[in-house]
């Protein structure tokens, strides 16, 4: 599979499915119960960049969104006590497409959240200003964008295979919004 | 709006459980950290609508909002069935529901279905979910400490 990247970041892999065995978090009461019907295998993405010299180390934000990613992946069946999907590799193949077009070093982190389709939905909140990107199972996009006086700037589905449209207007947000929230945290 | 139980009064309360760690659906200023309130990803409905449980029924069987939590890192919501008929979404009582973990605890005398998501449009259906997930009438009954 190839990454739709429009900045000097090559060679990402594939996700993968390992067949290491999976801890199922316990030492919360009642915490993400193991169900019945758990998968036997632990699921992960690893993403990696070629440089011309060979692997190179990935930047804090790939860092981030690849660990945030997998704290989903380990999510079982049920994880809502319902009939919720686990995280499916459509949403993940389209997560990683759209977050990776969408960010840059200096983004502020994204929020990750799961959706009961199996699929994920990303999220940036500052002041009132919001971008919320729904993925669904089948990894189908769909974002909106809103300012602090609740001025909806994006309200479409995003195509990744352009940086034009919905998929420019989100960027060029995103980029607003984490040049203001550093003005104010200079921890980012 | 089809598929509303009329005999539930408007100003009878939903409680909606909401994981606050490990997975999360509440949502934080990306630049404060504080937590904002629940992700519209909370709202997201299942194969049958978004699982809620009635205040009234819930106090009639002498249970308290943590009752309706999964795990002690679950935060609790108030909203008023009110506040979900605005937005042209339902209410609907669906008692003992089978396809849960523990269908025999006693909170499920209470479960009820914010109905009327499913079949919008995905930017209709987005729509509503923002808009219970944003509502000014939604409040926290119960929020968990960060584990340790």
């Amino acid at each position: 599979m190839t990454l739709l990247v429009d900045r000097p970041v090559t060679g990402l892999t594939t996700p993968y499915v390992s067949n290491a065995s999976l801890d199922w978090p316990t030492g919360l009461s009642g915490a993400a119960p193991k169900p019945k019907d758990a998968p036997s295998t632990s699921r992960a993405i690893k993403l990696a960049i070629m440089g011309p010299a060979g692997y190179v180390s990935l930047p804090a934000h790939i860092r981030d969104l690849e660990e945030k990613i997998n704290r989903l992946l380990v999510l079982p069946e049920g994880w809502n006590h319902r009939g919720a999907k686990p995280i499916t590799e459509a949403a993940v193949e389209s997560t990683l497409q759209v977050l990776l077009a969408l960010m840059n070093p200096k983004s502020l982190p994204v929020q990750l959240f799961p959706l009961p389709d199996g699929g994920i939905q990303a999220e940036w909140h500052v002041a009132g200003n919001s971008i919320e990107i729904e993925i669904d199972g089948n990894g189908e996009t769909f974002a909106t964008v809103e300012d602090s006086d609740d001025v909806v700037i994006v309200e479409d589905e995003l195509d990744v295979t352009s940086l034009k449209g919905a998929m420019k207007d989100t960027r060029r947000f995103l980029s607003r919004m984490s040049r203001s929230a550093r003005l104010h945290n200079a921890s980012f | 709006m089809e598929d509303d139980d009329s005999t539930i009064p408007d100003d009878e309360l939903l409680l909606r459980w909401v994981p606050a760690f490990s997975p999360t659906h509440l949502v934080r200023d990306s630049a404060t950290n504080e937590v904002i309130g629940p992700s519209s990803a909370a709202f997201a409905p299942d194969t049958d609508g978004a699982s809620v449980y009635l205040d009234s029924l819930v106090q009639a069987r002498n249970l308290t909002p943590v009752d309706v939590t999964h795990a002690v890192t679950d935060s609790v919501w108030t909203l008023p069935v009110e506040q979900v008929r605005a937005l042209n979404l339902g209410v609907r009582r669906d008692p003992w529901p089978q396809d849960v973990d523990d269908p025999e605890h006693p909170r499920y005398a209470a479960h009820a279905l914010i109905t009327g998501l499913i079949g919008l449009s995905k930017k209709q259906r987005i729509r509503a979910q923002k808009g219970l997930a944003n509502s000014a009438s939604l409040k926290c009954v119960l929020m968990p400490s960060e584990p340790n």
